[in-house]
């Protein structure tokens, strides 16, 4: 932990240092490299919310609040911040680490891109179904790859940390059960969409993530293999979660009636228990 | 023929007066440590009553002995499959409450209270946690109370009776009791030593004493469950399971056990007996009319040169065998046949065994007194009530066949149901206090004494030698014990082939340093 903190505190003092003057093309690019991606401007959700008219929702204080730590405002409970931590599968947005001015800019590029008004939005939207599918026609091959990168079988090309070192994946038995990993993201892909996963894959938000990416990307074909195996392992938990309590619970039972049978006649309480019941007992 | 020697015990419940003291003194010698409190390795039970612990001879309580099963015997509660089935968990297990929990007072209250209104009493206190209690029971609770319906009526041996043959034994004026004080058996056929998955458990092979090897104990508690007569206690501040050693230590000196050594009604008697190894398997799986033969049949004449023979065979020593030639035990059971082990069904091969006590004398409430018509002596009570009781009859056998204990009681402890065995017992004890009563008092008319004897199957002489060793035996009449041939246990030491080539020395065992 402390070297996460140490970390953290690294890259605030880089990311404050850093910007100073805020041109509008700093604006977007520093809107691509924070924001840009786990939220589009009228593009459609991805891991966050889409951001296209942002400011007719919330106020302005809020927003800067919110950009500025928005895992503070859920920790103390703000209820429109936890409302929107719960809508997005309880991904909490990582602190950009940015000074309030930056965030001023920030706002002021997403209303003057919101403001392209309705045209520019629909016509970005209507671009997103164009998207295709990286994963549609994955072959066996794509999933026992991206199971041997994920962990650690094979090295990313960048020689990039393989996701087992933080992460754990509940449906591979490796490491399965007792994991060392921050999160398991075993769900990660179901909750996210292919779309959000693969934006963190490609560009990671996280900042520790971030950092052990940093001038290690990965390539087109590893996201690829990821994705693929990523989505059948969160297809595989989704089985198994589907009826899990119940079956155990059957079995449980099961299980009691048997013994119950097979044990009917054991001795289960002492032979003078009759006598003792009928004793005085004192009052200590 | 496999001669092996064992050192048997013949109890005389005619004699035992019920005081405790063989309790007491195993108690002071061996249990009086912690986590042993509870373990009474010698107890007196009252009978009819439930015993200790509570309701023990119903093995379908506590799933102890054998079982007869396609011609062989199974342990009824233990053993492979069992144990692997109650491996984590053996349910059969008496519970400290099927005991009683140990206590003991706050003594030093009574002393060191401060003065005050009242007076300073001492509180019981768990032996176990040390708390304040309230003592629940004990090991003899039901001393003496016969016909309670919590104890006299719920004993065991009570099943095959009917309702009223039950309710006969517990009227008021009638009600009788009779004591059976219990140690181990050192069986010939061991439940306990069969079932133990460690094998701590054995058989001595110079006199038969059944010892639980401490070192080798893993509490596993299958002999807990798997003695029937419930003598193997664990020990729960050890781990480790104890039971009756016989005195062992005071044996090999030449020493009788300290339960027998202070018995005050000297009803205890103990030697070797030689017995055939061989017939075991057949003895403890006969038919249950046939156990107690079978068992007596593999106790061997010691004067027999070929028995004699086989046994210097097996290294049986010398000594030995003229001490089993000299035993109370071979003539109780074998020459008399006036001693009967106890519950031989649950197929153990006991090596105690009891000679039944001829209890209770039948009487009946006579007529009016009328007897006795004056004062004998002025400061004598004078019978003048209807409540006198008679216990003379007519009937030669009358005490017997109309005994206010139906036969069918003892035949359940001592015959396995078999009544006519018993019956045959009583009837020589009979038979020899009439022989006495004719010889020091003279007042039978001899017909009759003849008569007696005749259809007990017993000589004057012979009934004069159970008298002899019944009433006037010396403690060396009373104890035979062979001397411990303690150079054959040096040379065991000396022999080194056990450890060489296997691994290590055995157990290393600590220096003792200081108290």
């Amino acid at each position: 932990m402390k070297k996460i903190f140490l970390l953290l505190f690294l890259l605030s003092l880089f990311f404050t240092s850093s910007s100073v003057a805020q041109s509008s093309e700093e604006t977007a690019e520093l809107f691509k490299l924070k924001c840009g991606i786990c939220h589009t401007i009228g593009g459609g959700r991805l891991v966050g919310p889409d951001l296209v008219n942002i400011q007719d929702k919330r106020e302005e204080g809020w927003l800067v609040d919110f950009i500025r730590s928005s895992q503070t405002m859920v920790k103390n409970e703000d209820p429109d911040a936890v409302a929107i931590y719960e809508e997005y599968n309880k991904v909490l947005m990582p602190d950009p680490m940015i000074s309030d001015t930056e965030i001023k800019a920030l706002l002021g590029y997403i209303a003057e891109e919101s403001g392209g008004g309705t045209e520019g939005g629909e016509a970005k939207t209507d671009a997103a179904p164009e998207q295709v599918s990286a994963i549609e026609d994955a072959t066996p091959d794509n999933l026992e790859n991206g199971k041997n990168l994920f962990e650690g079988r094979v090295r990313f090309a960048n020689g990039g940390p393989s996701c087992i070192s933080c992460h754990n994946d509940l449906s591979s038995t490796f490491f399965a059960e007792n994991s060392y990993s921050t999160k398991d993201i075993s769900m990660s892909f179901a909750n996210l969409g292919e779309k959000g996963t693969k934006a963190i894959l490609e560009n990671p938000p996280f900042p520790v993530m971030a950092k052990a990416f940093e001038g290690r990307e990965l390539e087109e074909g590893e996201v690829r293999d990821l994705l693929v195996f990523l989505k059948n392992s969160g297809a595989n938990d989704a089985k198994m979660t589907s009826g899990y309590m119940l079956y155990g619970l059957l079995g449980a039972f099961a299980l009691i009636v048997l013994f119950g049978g097979f044990w009917y006649n054991r001795k289960n309480r002492s032979v003078n228990h009759s006598i003792y019941q009928r004793q005085i007992k004192s009052t200590n | 023929m496999d001669v092996r020697s064992q050192i048997s015990m013949v109890f005389h419940l005619d004699k035992c007066i019920g005081c405790h003291t063989c309790s007491i003194a195993c108690k002071n010698i061996w249990t009086d440590r912690k986590g042993v409190e509870y373990q009474w390795w010698n107890n007196v039970e009252t009978k009819p009553g439930t015993g200790y612990p509570t309701k023990w001879e119903d093995q379908d309580i506590y799933k102890g002995g054998w079982e007869k099963n396609n011609g062989t015997i199974n342990l009824k509660g233990a053993g492979k499959k069992k144990g692997l089935l109650n491996i984590f968990h053996n349910p059969h297990l008496p519970v400290i409450d099927d005991y009683y929990e140990p206590f003991t007072y706050k003594y030093l209250d009574l002393i060191e209270s401060p003065a005050m209104d009242d007076q300073p009493t001492a509180r019981p206190v768990s032996l176990i946690t040390g708390k304040p209690i309230d003592i629940k029971m004990g090991p003899n609770w039901d001393d003496d109370l016969s016909g309670t319906p919590d104890y006299a009526r719920k004993d065991p041996n009570l099943q095959d009776l009917s309702p009223a043959e039950q309710e006969a034994m517990f009227q008021l004026e009638r009600m009788a009791f009779f004591y059976l004080p219990r140690i181990c058996n050192h069986c010939l056929n061991p439940a306990c030593v069969a079932s133990c998955p460690s094998g701590a458990i054995y058989k001595r092979g110079e006199d038969g004493v059944v010892l639980i090897n401490q070192e080798v104990c893993r509490a596993w508690r299958m002999c807990v469950t798997a003695c029937p007569y419930k003598k193997s206690y664990y020990n729960w501040h050890t781990g480790k399971s104890e039971k009756c050693i016989l005195c062992y230590p005071r044996l090999e000196a030449g020493h009788a056990p300290a339960c027998m050594h202070s018995c005050v009604g000297r009803i205890r008697y103990l030697g070797v007996v030689l017995y055939d190894a061989d017939q075991i398997e057949n003895a403890a799986s006969g038919e249950n009319d046939d156990l107690v033969d079978r068992q007596l049949n593999m106790l061997l004449d010691p004067f027999d040169p070929k028995v004699i023979s086989a046994a210097k065979q097996n290294g049986v020593p010398d000594s030995t065998i003229k001490a089993a030639q000299y035993s109370p035990t071979y003539k109780f059971v074998k020459e008399w046949g006036l001693a009967l082990p106890l519950h031989p069904e649950f197929r153990t091969l006991p090596m105690l065994f009891y000679v039944p006590p001829l209890l209770p004398v039948m009487a009946s409430l006579s007529e009016q007194n009328t007897s006795q018509g004056e004062k004998m002596d002025p400061i004598a009570k004078f019978w003048n009530d209807s409540w006198l009781y008679d216990t003379s009859t007519e009937d030669l056998w009358g005490t017997i066949d109309q005994a206010r204990f139906p036969l069918k009681y003892m035949a359940n402890l001592f015959t396995a149901g078999d009544e006519e065995k018993v019956k045959v017992v009583l009837k020589k004890l009979m038979a020899v206090r009439i022989h006495r009563r004719n010889v020091t008092v003279g007042d039978i008319d001899s017909a009759k004494v003849e008569a007696a004897l005749n259809g007990a199957d017993v000589n004057p002489e012979t009934a004069d030698e159970i008298y002899k060793l019944t009433s006037l035996a010396k403690f060396d009449e009373r104890f035979v014990i062979p001397p411990a041939h303690r150079e054959q246990a040096l040379e065991m030491l000396e022999f080194t082939c056990d450890t060489k080539g296997s691994v290590g020395f055995g157990f290393k065992e600590k220096p003792v340093r200081g108290l």
